[in-house]
């Protein structure tokens, strides 16, 4: 098992077919899968990234997004240090029900939470419903950051795993985060002396599970 | 793969009665009959079938908004492309290399060697393609009253050129009828419904008297008996003859139902009190009925947003069941699904889509006769799905840590580790809400399992979880006791299944049905109260 410094949990939330699950495939893969296939219940994935010189696991939940199953994927907010809100920038509707989405990411996970707001499928600019600067304006007013990826040309999808890291480490080095409360949804390694002084090479990839 | 013969074939894709004619025109049974393989230069008629297919999806899908969020690499830019305005020229007519663009898609979606020499697909072979789009589209006009007369010639036109002619006409006129508001609800099977009323009915009456007759007691014992002497029969004595006239009504009514899908969906079990002998039965009429396919859609209601959201997805299916998949059947059967699904959720209002729920469908259209796959979905999701096709997943919770109470009856060690590792059940979530369709790959292991918990009580998938997470026990044990890993690991265990195995597993669950029974287990889970 490689040896980390931090374990961060995610959970990616949004609408039904707005991406999630392709963005989870991209980051921990490399890969886009064209075919869909719909999310049942919960997925997973992880992949280890270096921030400030820590490597750092990423354990990142992938939700169903049609409404029914929103009484499971809550159970995996609690305990989540970062949270994806996924929409997709050529539904309009998709952008339209963020609110209820950001509702229930406030009610039901710590209040610390790291909220990455995305607009994905930035490749189909021909079909954009949703301009940037409303997406940028609906993270300000909430208090999220903001990015527009691709999970299909991989654009932006490195940064936006990694912008979420960089703000939850951000919170471990000035305290805000407590990495011995595990309902924080981060915690140090297994080993996790001696790790930081590896080169900040650029992230590295763990495929599969751990 | 062996190659399948053209009877096979031919019952496969026509009602018998075109099989048997299709059978008598080769002048022998149909075995050593060379197929009619089309061409390479049969290009044109394949993109011609692609557009009549991409005509029935559209015209059974009557919306718009259908694909508007279908994937943008779709080879097939199918519904999205072609307008659903009445006044709209036809899609064929309003983009003159239409057919060529098509055929280049296809092309490319289509394995040819495998399409055209191992599998005869008898949508592909088609002597007449033009002569068929032609007569739809006239179809067309003719209802939109842009012409008046339909061609005549209509009448030479082979036997299965006809069938595909009336599947297309039939498919045109719901969509008409959609587009004018003069749908009518399709003619179902009202006994199925009317059961599924009565169970409630049955329950809820049975546990009304229950209450009259404590009550009765209740006063009795406080009048001493003053009243007890205006009627004849005694409390007891009314409740057991008004349950008794229930029960009887109650089997009238299952007697009622159609002779095909139904009786054999509604096989005993399902509804008689949770007694299922599942070793007992020796007959799997999926399994037996379970013919080759080609190929599937997929399809999702997205109910939040009430509109239909459509995806064709050709590559999960192809890896996934490893058959071959033409792409107007692909269509076609797209279409197919699409209104059943559509038709059960009209027919049940107070049902809910849920993805997976196509899974299930799915199967279905894979194994039965079309003429059953609509009866087939609506008993399904009435007997066996509707916990889940409610507005909230409790039922979900429920059947899941049900699961977890089995295997602490059953392995104690086991449970205390899944316990330690704090592992939510809820990578069983498609399991269950799919009978395993979602994550199996083996199309046979899948039937052999649907005919399984077909013939059992509605709760005996949640043991079959039971036991499968108790096949894998050694190796969760011997794991890290990290839920994470556990997750991973057991997320992966039902695509490994072979039929053997499903086999096993069955014959476990049986063994744990047995054991530990349902209302010794669950007191307060499954009481109807």
């Amino acid at each position: 098992m490689a040896s980390y410094a931090y374990l961060f949990k995610y959970i990616i939330i949004g609408d039904t077919g707005v991406g999630k699950s392709c963005l989870l495939l991209q980051f921990t893969d490399n890969r886009f899968q064209p075919t869909h296939d719909l999310t049942i219940g919960v997925e997973f994935g992880a992949r280890i990234v270096t921030v400030g010189n820590k490597r750092i696991k990423l354990q990142i939940w992938d939700t169903a997004g049609q409404e029914s199953f929103r009484s499971i994927t809550r159970s995996y907010y609690r305990g989540a240090a970062g949270a994806l809100l996924v929409y997709d920038i050529t539904r309009r509707d998709t952008f339209d029900h963020l609110a209820t989405w950001l509702e229930d990411a406030r009610k039901y996970s710590n209040p610390n939470i790291t909220i990455m707001l995305i607009g994905n499928k930035c490749d189909l600019a021909a079909k954009r419903e949703v301009s940037r600067e409303e997406g940028e304006a609906f993270a300000q007013e909430n208090g999220l950051f903001f990015i527009e990826t691709s999970a299909k040309t991989a654009a932006n999808v490195e940064e936006a795993f990694v912008n979420t890291a960089q703000d939850i480490y951000d919170k471990i080095q000035t305290g805000v985060l407590d990495v011995t409360n595990e309902s924080c949804g981060v915690k140090t390694g297994p080993t996790q002396s001696g790790l930081a002084s590896l080169p900040s090479a650029a992230t590295e990839s763990n495929r599969g599970c751990c | 793969v062996p190659e399948p013969s053209i009877d096979s074939l031919a019952r496969e894709i026509f009602s018998d009665e075109i099989a048997d004619l299709f059978a008598a025109s080769s002048g022998k049974d149909g075995d050593d009959v060379p197929l009619p393989i089309p061409s390479d230069n049969h290009c044109d008629a394949t993109a011609a079938q692609l557009v009549l297919g991409k005509l029935y999806a559209q015209a059974a899908n009557c919306q718009s908004p259908v694909a508007a969020s279908a994937p943008e690499h779709e080879l097939l830019q199918s519904p999205k492309s072609l307008s659903l305005d009445r006044n709209a020229p036809l899609p064929m007519s309003a983009e003159p290399n239409f057919p060529e663009r098509m055929a280049a898609a296809a092309e490319k979606a289509v394995d040819q060697t495998f399409a055209r020499k191992n599998h005869y697909n008898p949508l592909s072979h088609n002597t007449a393609p033009d002569q068929e789009m032609a007569l739809v589209t006239q179809y067309l006009e003719l209802q939109q009253g842009k012409t008046t007369a339909m061609d005549p010639s209509a009448m030479d036109l082979p036997v299965r050129v006809q069938r595909n002619l009336k599947v297309a006409i039939e498919t045109v006129e719901v969509y008409l009828q959609h587009e004018s508001g003069q749908h009518e609800p399709m003619p179902f099977i009202p006994a199925t419904r009317r059961l599924i009323e009565y169970e409630y009915q049955y329950e809820t009456t049975r546990y009304e008297l229950q209450i009259k007759l404590n009550k009765a007691c209740l006063d009795r014992s406080s009048s001493d008996g003053s009243q007890a002497s205006q009627d004849s029969m005694s409390d007891d004595q009314i409740l057991n003859s008004m349950v008794y006239s229930l029960q009887t009504h109650f089997d009238a009514l299952l007697a009622q139902l159609p002779p095909n899908a139904a009786t054999q969906l509604i096989s005993h079990g399902s509804l008689d009190e949770y007694q299922v002998k599942p070793s007992a039965k020796t007959f799997w009429p999926i399994t037996e009925a379970m013919r080759q396919n080609y190929g599937l859609l997929y399809m999702f209601w997205n109910g939040e947003t009430k509109r239909f959201e459509l995806d064709i997805f050709l590559a999960p299916f192809e890896s996934k069941r490893g058959r071959c998949t033409k792409v107007v059947q692909i269509l076609h059967q797209q279409a197919q699904l699409h209104q059943v699904i559509v038709t059960v959720l009209q027919q049940n209002g107070w049902l809910r889509y849920y993805q997976g729920f196509n899974d299930v469908c799915t199967v279905f259209l894979l194994t039965l006769r079309p003429e059953d796959l609509q009866s087939a979905c609506e008993n399904a999701a009435l007997l066996y799905f509707r916990d889940f096709m409610h507005h909230d997943f409790a039922p979900v919770h429920t059947f899941l840590e049900c699961a977890y109470t089995l295997i602490e009856h059953d392995d104690q060690v086991l449970h205390a580790r899944i316990t330690h590792v704090a592992l939510p059940p809820y990578f069983a979530t498609s399991w269950l809400l799919t009978w395993f369709s979602h994550s199996l790959n083996d199309l046979t292991a899948i039937s052999r399992l649907f005919d399984f918990f077909l013939s059992s009580n509605p709760l005996m998938p949640v043991y079959f979880v039971a036991a499968l997470i108790l096949s894998v026990r050694e190796d969760l044990l011997a794991m890290e006791p990290e839920f994470t890993l556990f997750h991973g690991y057991l997320r992966d265990v039902p695509s490994r299944l072979t039929l053997d195995k499903v086999n096993h597993l069955i014959s476990e669950a049986s063994r744990l049905w047995q054991s530990y029974d349902l209302h010794r287990i669950f007191p307060n889970t499954f009481n109807h109260q």
